[in-house]
């Protein structure tokens, strides 16, 4: 069991203060993975803080068959594409002020990815499909296993990997074409 | 970027919020979903008790309609203001259905029917007294054309032609002669086929526009059999095998129709909306057919 499935289990049991530990946890590299989807920290972090509400308002809804990880991302990325389907229907005009939300995003990237050289290779995911992007942030950046993977983006293992095949031809023309070493 | 505590209390604040949205939707549910259901659930029953009340009468009627012609009673119930009435069958060629069945079938027709025929008896006496009253008129002709003639069939015959074609000049046609031959087994089987599947039909199908449907239609197929035209057919001496007399209501339930199908030992007579028409052996057996197939019975 990972430590987010225990500490889940003594906040069931009543201890108030591993919930704390679950956000300290997985609250940066959720809302990390969340912003891969809305590209907006603000949206990103609504979503996050939902996705945790989940844990408290259906508690009996995990059942530990997997990591609380996975789970967490998997409410987390279901959130988001419910977002992205809803605002197709509403235009936004976002308000807040782009520099203030690039620099947190550089804050919060260099929490969530500690290597220099994976943050080199994140920049270059981003002109990827998502399904690549995804596939490659869950295997690679937050080091979840194939089937893990499979479960958090509803997709068999076998599908998983010819994903990340995929993903990684198109990462090596990208990473070429911006003269990346590999 | 909202701190860590700040990000606690927006969860917890959300969490909160569902958990109160919960509550509420479950008070819904129970406070107006489930007996808006129970309600609905209640009108369903009683409809359904209705709707079995209904179809389970209709049935016995229909039962009651078919047993009564099973068992040879008064198979219309008396409410019923369509379909067939009177069925009679001499007992002398098919033997199918005597004339007595007839008369217990519908008693206040076979009384009529005896009224007519005892005048008839009585004319063929030909007895010097004249019968009383009106007939008075009827009598002395016919009885001078007994007088003329040498056989009593003959004297018969200008009676009948008097009394049922209404006087006409016309030399009488007489196609029923070849009644007096015995039908072949096959020929009043299928007759008696039609005769029951006419019947049957018509009081299974009382008082329902489906049912004036469903003869017209039957009418139609029999008018594409290409029938020969007729004059009126007289009534021959002796009985028909049977006669169907057919009334039904039309679709709005006011005006009613009168088929009148005959049958003597090979011939068919058909009167449809008025117009006489004449079968043949073969014709007959595709009305037969018509009836057994096309209709369903």
């Amino acid at each position: 069991m990972d430590n987010g499935a225990s500490s889940y289990r003594r906040f069931l049991n009543g201890d108030k203060n591993a919930f704390d530990e679950i956000l300290d946890l997985y609250r940066e590299s959720l809302i990390f993975f969340i912003n891969r989807f809305v590209h907006n920290l603000d949206t990103a972090e609504d979503l996050a803080a939902d996705s945790f509400a989940e844990l408290l308002v259906n508690p009996k809804r995990f059942n530990f068959s997997c990591s609380l990880k996975t789970y967490l991302f998997t409410i987390g990325r279901s959130r988001a594409i419910d977002y992205l389907r809803s605002a197709a229907h509403r235009k936004n005009v976002p308000l807040d002020d782009t520099a203030a939300q690039k620099a947190d995003l550089e804050s919060l990237e260099e929490a969530v990815i500690k290597s220099d050289r994976k943050r080199r290779l994140n920049k270059a995911i981003e002109g990827l499909k998502e399904d690549y992007r995804t596939a490659i942030h869950l295997v690679y950046f937050e080091e979840l296993s194939y089937e893990e993977a499979g479960k958090v983006m509803k997709k068999s293992k076998k599908q998983v990997e010819n994903l990340l095949y995929r993903a990684k031809k198109a990462l090596r023309t990208e990473l070429e074409k911006e003269g990346f070493e590999l | 970027m909202r701190s860590r505590e700040e990000f606690k209390l927006l969860v917890e604040t959300k969490a909160s919020n569902a958990l109160s949205d919960k509550r509420t939707a479950r008070k819904k549910l129970f406070r107006v979903y489930l007996p808006l259901a129970a309600c609905f659930c209640l009108c369903l029953t009683v409809a359904a008790a209705f709707a079995a009340r209904h179809f389970m009468d209709r049935d016995q009627v229909e039962e009651s309609v078919e047993n009564k012609w099973e068992t040879g009673g008064e198979y219309l119930p008396e409410s019923s203001q369509t379909d067939a009435v009177y069925s009679a069958e001499s007992t002398t060629a098919t033997g199918v259905v005597s004339k007595d069945e007839a008369e217990e079938l519908n008693p206040a027709q076979s009384d009529a029917e005896t009224t007519d025929e005892g005048f008839l008896e009585e004319t063929f006496e030909c007895s010097e007294e004249a019968p009383e009253a009106d007939f008075s008129e009827v009598w002395e002709s016919s009885c001078e054309a007994c007088v003329s003639s040498d056989s009593t069939t003959d004297v018969s015959e200008d009676f009948t032609q008097d009394t049922q074609v209404g006087g006409s000049d016309e030399a009488p046609t007489y196609p029923f002669e070849q009644s007096q031959a015995e039908p072949s087994v096959e020929e009043d089987v299928a007759v008696t086929t039609l005769a029951k599947g006419l019947l049957k039909h018509l009081s299974k199908n009382n008082s329902t526009a489906l049912d004036a449907k469903r003869t017209a239609k039957a009418v139609e197929k029999l008018k594409e059999l290409s029938l020969t035209p007729c004059e009126q057919p007289v009534a021959p001496e002796s009985e028909p095998e049977f006669m169907l007399i057919c009334y039904y209501q039309n679709g709005e339930g006011e005006e009613t129709h009168k088929d009148f199908v005959m049958f003597y030992s090979q011939e068919a007579y058909l009167n449809l909306y008025g117009l006489w028409y004449e079968a043949d052996e073969a014709q007959l057996k595709q009305i037969t057919q018509l009836f057994e197939t096309t209709m369903g019975y």
